[in-house]
């Protein structure tokens, strides 16, 4: 027993020893980056199977290489002065390693993750985007995957889990932490959900990785909304995320400027307690002057609701012009449409991209038709020659598209033209780059990143159910808010 | 200081339209042995029930030691100084027999959340003192050296003494047993008759017995209280209850009593 | 003394000494051995970043990750088997305290709480034990009006709270951030370290503590007056109380004791996420933690963290990468495709299918199967308590009553060993019942 005991404790201890020996081999190698003495000893094994000496290093487990980083940023010209002082003083995280690792690179591999729930409920229109993003890496690559000296590797995470059937915000975590850690990784694209991208930007802020979301549409995420948004997700200052997609706060607008397209006066309007649907029908609200719409009633549903038939005795009695619903088709918006039009309520039904999926029309049934939704984009017809070729290419490669397709093409060649642009393997130095983006001619047309990370193109169309399908009626352009 | 351990005056308990006890006057005397006995649905268990809290009555009430019992709990009526044993055995079965009389002890010990994982000295020796009183009160009740057998694995006789154990555990003065002997051979249940008597004359125990078991009541009670459909209707000695015609009447039934006159008469 | 000689039990049961009868020397083995494998499990990260290197530079953070939810889930876990494995009261709602810890470490540490700016914006290191205790003060609150309710409408009733607590949290906009939640918690730092979402191996030691503090605070309660009045109570509450064990107050000891770990739980998964969001304490969390009890084996605290272990692991890992190699296979399948107006469709085909689906969705299909098989393979669990296996095992054999005269009624003998649901009044009733039917003939 004794003995037992003894023999545990020693090959424990040396365990131990060799881990620390080995964190500890990171943390001087930082002085003397060529010289990674005992963690190079410890990952020669990795040097075979990792694609650059780089890999090497990232057994590091500690701060001090952070100083490493620093240094690269500010070499590479990439960061101010100011910038950099704030990462270091934010303390760089072991993350930061990955940095330190790759700097100055001119080749390569660099890896771009997307983080999409890619289970459940949101998948059909996931995959699309995916299916979209590798079309981008074909298209600008000529199908060589090599932007100059660089190879692009493109891997998909999935941030869902099966048990919950959407976002999971400890997978979205476990996701980033992959990508910071990843001395390769550059670029993150998503995520798909606003409540995901507020667990993943201040991670990934940290730890310098560019982040473009192709969906995200919460106005607090780049821009004052909620009590210390946007600040509270930067903790480095530094704004590393941006977005190919309108937020709401020109969403909400786009279905005022519909409704009144529509001759509408009076609006009822319904949101699903979410910060999506919250969002957006209070960017409506606060629209609807602009518009000359009377929003005067709006009343919030939980989604769990067995029933909305006294919600629509209550609409009823309103007797609006026209339903605003801001919120998602998981939120139970099919039976609520359902229980609206069982009222004999035949008045216009708006929503945005929240609903403008298959899943509505099928939980709706037959009360779906002649509901009216916006999504960020211009009418198919109305894209440039460049959206056009992608809608050909994808529809023969892929099958039909949907609402968020073409974002996550166009996340994608805004990722890659920014890698080329850096022309340099330095996270800063990608981000400044996508900083830098301007009148990107892409699919979507010609446009540009805003001071706060936001696509400046705001054109929205609308979509209606027609015979069980979601047709596009017309496009609108809501005026700029708050630019 | 009372005569009588505990005084039921005229209690009735009904449920929905049914009487189960009706206007029973009940009286124990410090250190007696006093037996209920009745037929099947007498009213017995219901009695008991209602002398250890489990049900309050509906009308009428009852005096222990002195104090009038009220609405008390059943944990209340344990403090006060009441323990049972039941009739269809109801020992922690997954738990050992040192276990099952150190729950018993529970109410005496006064070990608080904090001092459990602390675990101070006193706490230990709390325990310390408890265990050894465990230990005692199995040896006392002839368990001796199987304080680590699960309850479920003694063997029957064994189970019914257990019991017993960990309602003295409780330290009560008044000891309430529900058929004791019951599914016992003739001689478990002669030694569980020595137990009950060596019970109050040891430990100055005032004992309330239900028993079917005539051999058992006869030979241990001071007096017997006889129930039938929820009413006393005899009280005295065992000798005389022995020869009560009420009481023979009440187990063996009018039908068969009238029968057998009939037989009688057509002789 | 007239003593029966019954055979022993058949099986593996060895009746448990209560106190080993200990020389000093195995007490100081024993101590060792826990102090050694404390050891190893702090350093464990320190072991792992090296060794996980070879397969990758993302192994580790991804491997890493997943402990660190495991741990949560351990914490969550061994606090429910308190709950549910000691004190026999089933709760499906525990995913409510959990729930209620992470948003009391936010209203106390985030920045977009409304107590920023107040004094009572703290830091981690207060907030954790605030947690605790507000969990278990709502533990109280819950219990209070609840527990006199028995079996499966005391777990109703915990169903009910476990949906209320987070559509409050999500409902209450203004207050709670709603469907985003509370974001930009200050984390904690400690010597000068500071924390971030991403120093995966300083939770990994912060909730490793703290899962070591609740194993040895839950250990020494189990072994004392307060265990055994759980276990009675669990086992027989009529024979508890009669015992003088007041129900009440013992079962309301254990939920909210329950309730407190799963609030140590919420503060830690909270924070170290860096905020808290109503959409992770659904009822999912629930049934996943009771699952990992059950297949732990309820009532053994080793088996209770064997099963979560088991159960995270595979959900968050194991399982997650066999169904990523599946869906590769899938993806390498080739279709009949054909362009119609321009537009690529596709043949349908079956093997794909199947194959895509297992790929995608199908973790909760094992998940599922695995419990169903585990229920009917082993009812006690991976690792069951002594008195849990004989519990489900009991067979005629160990039984040694013959026969209870006055009683047939077999709800009388099942009641006495069942443990989570029991209507004391069935007996006395099913007599006054018998007794009525006598009246009515007479």
């Amino acid at each position: 027993m004794k003995r037992m005991i003894r023999v545990l404790a020693l090959a424990m201890t040396s365990l131990i020893i060799a881990g620390l020996l080995a964190a500890c081999g990171d943390s001087t190698s930082t002085t003397a980056p060529a010289a990674a003495t005992t963690a190079a000893a410890a990952t020669t094994a990795a040097a075979a199977t990792a694609t650059t000496a780089a890999a090497v290093t990232t057994a590091a487990a500690v701060t001090t290489v952070a100083g490493t980083a620093t240094t690269a940023a500010a070499a590479a010209g990439a960061t101010t002065a100011a910038g950099t002082a704030t990462t270091a003083a934010a303390g760089a995280t072991t993350a930061a390693a990955g940095t330190g690792a790759s700097t100055g690179a001119t080749s390569g591999t660099i890896r771009i993750y997307s983080s999409l729930p890619q289970t459940g409920s949101s998948k059909g229109q996931t995959d699309t985007i995916v299916n979209a993003m590798k079309l981008a890496l074909s298209d600008a690559t000529g199908g060589t995957n090599k932007i100059g000296n660089f190879t692009i590797d493109y891997q998909a995470l999935d941030d869902a889990t099966a048990a919950k059937g959407q976002w999971d915000a400890d997978q979205e975590k476990s996701n980033a932490n992959k990508a910071a850690s990843d001395p390769d990784a550059m670029v993150y694209l998503g995520p798909f959900n606003s409540g995901a991208a507020v667990v993943s930007i201040p991670l990934l802020n940290q730890a310098n990785v560019a982040m473009i979301s192709p969906a995200n549409t919460r106005i607090g995420l780049t821009k004052p909304f909620e009590q210390g948004e946007p600040d509270v997700y930067y903790p480095t200052k530094v704004r590393n995320y941006f977005r190919v997609v309108p937020a709401d706060d020109f969403q909400g607008p786009a279905g005022a400027e519909f409704i009144k397209s529509l001759n509408a006066k009076k609006v009822y309007v319904i949101d699903d307690s979410q910060a999506y649907g919250v969002g957006l029908a209070k960017a409506f609200i606060a629209y609807c002057p602009t518009a000359g719409l009377d929003c005067a009633t709006k009343v919030s549903i939980t989604g769990k609701e067995s029933n909305y038939d006294s919600l629509a005795d209550q609409i009823k009695a309103a007797n609006p012009d026209a339903i605003y619903f801001g919120g998602i088709t998981q939120q139970q918006a099919g039976k609520l449409i359902g229980a609206i039009r069982k009222k004999g309520i035949t008045k216009p039904f708006v929503g945005a991209d929240g609903i403008l999926e298959k899943a509505f029309i099928d939980d709706g049934g037959p009360a779906a038709d002649g509901v009216y939704a916006t999504v960020a984009g211009t009418q198919v017809d109305k894209l440039g020659p460049k959206g056009q070729q992608f809608i050909k290419d994808y529809r023969a490669k892929y099958g039909k598209e949907e609402a968020y397709t073409i974002y996550g093409y166009e996340a994608m060649s805004v990722a890659l033209a920014a890698i080329k642009a850096a022309g340099v393997k330095d996270r800063a130095a990608i981000i400044k780059a996508l900083q830098n983006i301007k009148d990107f001619d892409g699919v979507l047309g010609k446009w540009s990143f805003d001071k706060n990370g936001d696509i400046n193109l705001a054109d929205f169309l609308v979509q209606q159910v027609k015979g069980g399908a979601w047709v596009e009626v017309t496009s609108v352009r809501p005026k700029a808010v708050n630019a | 200081m009372n005569d009588n351990l505990l005084e039921a005056k005229e209690i009735s308990k009904t449920f929905g339209g049914i009487v189960a006890v009706q206007k029973v006057d009940f009286t124990i005397p410090r250190q007696s042995i006093i037996s209920l006995i009745g037929p099947n649905g007498a009213g017995k268990t219901t009695f008991f029930n209602l002398v250890t809290g489990i049900y309050t009555p509906t009308t009428g009430h009852i005096t222990f030691d002195g104090q009038p019992m009220g609405e008390l709990k059943p944990h209340e009526v344990t403090n006060r100084g009441i323990a049972r044993t039941f009739q269809n055995i109801r020992l922690f079965s997954n738990m050992t027999a040192l276990e099952n009389v150190l729950v018993g002890e529970h109410l005496r010990l006064s070990t608080g959340l904090i001092g459990a994982v602390l675990r101070t000295s006193k706490v230990k020796a709390e325990e310390r003192n408890a265990r050894q009183k465990a230990l005692d009160l199995l040896e006392y009740v002839g368990l001796g050296g199987k304080g680590d057998e699960f309850a479920k694995n003694l063997p029957y006789g064994d189970q019914r003494r257990l019991e017993i154990a960990r309602a003295l555990g409780t330290e009560p003065k008044l000891l309430l047993l529900d058929e004791p002997t019951a599914g016992m051979n003739p001689n478990e249940s002669a030694s569980l008759t020595r137990l009950v008597d060596r019970l109050r004359r040891e430990r100055g125990l005032t004992v309330l017995l239900i028993e079917h078991d005539m051999k058992v009541v006869m030979e241990v009670s001071d007096r017997v209280t006889v129930l039938n459909f929820g009413r006393k209707i005899a009280e005295g000695l065992p000798a005389e209850i022995r020869a009560n015609a009420e009481v023979i009447e009440a187990y063996l039934g009018k039908e068969y009593a009238k029968t057998v006159a009939e037989e009688k008469g057509k002789n | 003394m007239a003593e029966i000689k019954t055979q022993r039990v058949v099986g593996s049961v060895t009746p448990r000494p209560i106190r080993p009868a200990g020389k000093a020397s195995s007490e100081r083995n024993k101590f060792l051995i826990i102090a050694v494998l404390a050891v190893f499990f702090l350093a464990l990260p320190f072991i792992l970043r090296p060794l996980l290197a070879i397969f990758g530079p993302t192994t580790f953070s991804v491997t890493q990750s997943s402990i660190n939810t495991t741990l949560i889930f351990i914490l969550l876990a061994i606090g429910l088997n308190i709950v549910v494995g000691y004190a026999g009261l089933l709760d499906l709602g525990y995913a409510a305290f959990f729930a209620i810890g992470a948003y009391t470490m936010a209203f106390l540490t985030a920045s977009q709480s409304p107590l920023y700016n107040t004094p009572f914006h703290t830091n981690f290191w207060v907030a954790l034990p605030i947690s605790f205790a507000v969990a278990a003060l709502f533990g109280i609150l819950l219990g209070a009006p609840t527990l006199g309710l028995r079996g499966d409408y005391l777990a109703i009733v915990t169903l009910g709270f476990g949906e209320i607590v987070p559509i409050t949290f999500n409902n209450l906009n203004t207050v709670t951030g709603g469907d985003s939640g509370l974001a930009g918690m200050s984390q904690p730092s400690l010597f000068g370290f500071q924390f971030t979402a991403s120093t995966l191996e300083a939770w990994y030691i912060v909730t490793l503590l703290v899962v070591f503090f609740s194993i040895f605070m839950i250990r020494r309660l189990v072994d004392s007056r307060i265990g055994r009045a759980w276990m009675a109570m669990r086992e027989d509450e009529i024979a508890a109380s009669a015992m003088g064990i007041n129900l009440v107050k013992t079962k309301l000891l254990a939920f909210s004791l329950g309730a407190s770990f799963a609030g140590f739980a919420g503060a830690i998964f909270a924070n170290s996420l860096g905020s808290a969001n109503p959409s992770s304490f659904q009822f999912d969390v629930s049934v996943l933690v009771l699952s990992m009890i059950i297949l732990g084996g309820m009532g053994n605290i080793w088996g209770v963290i064997a099963g979560a272990v088991a159960l995270a692991m595979s959900d968050r890992y194991i399982i997650p990468f066999l169904t990523e190699q599946v869906r590769k296979v899938a993806e390498g399948i080739p279709l009949d495709t054909t362009l119609v107006n321009g537009i690529r469709t596709t043949e349908p085909n079956l093997i794909k299918e199947i194959l895509t689906n297992i790929g995608g969705n199908s973790r909760l299909l094992v998940f599922g199967i695995v419990l169903v098989v585990m229920m009917l393979w082993k009812p006690e669990g991976l690792f069951p308590s002594g008195r849990r296996k004989m519990e489900l095992h009991a067979g005629a054999p160990d039984d040694p009553q013959p026969f209870i005269s006055g009683s047939s009624d077999p709800l009388d003998k099942a009641d006495s060993t069942r443990s989570l649901n029991y209507n004391p009044s069935v007996t006395e009733e099913t007599r006054d019942t018998d007794r009525d039917r006598k009246d009515s003939k007479e």
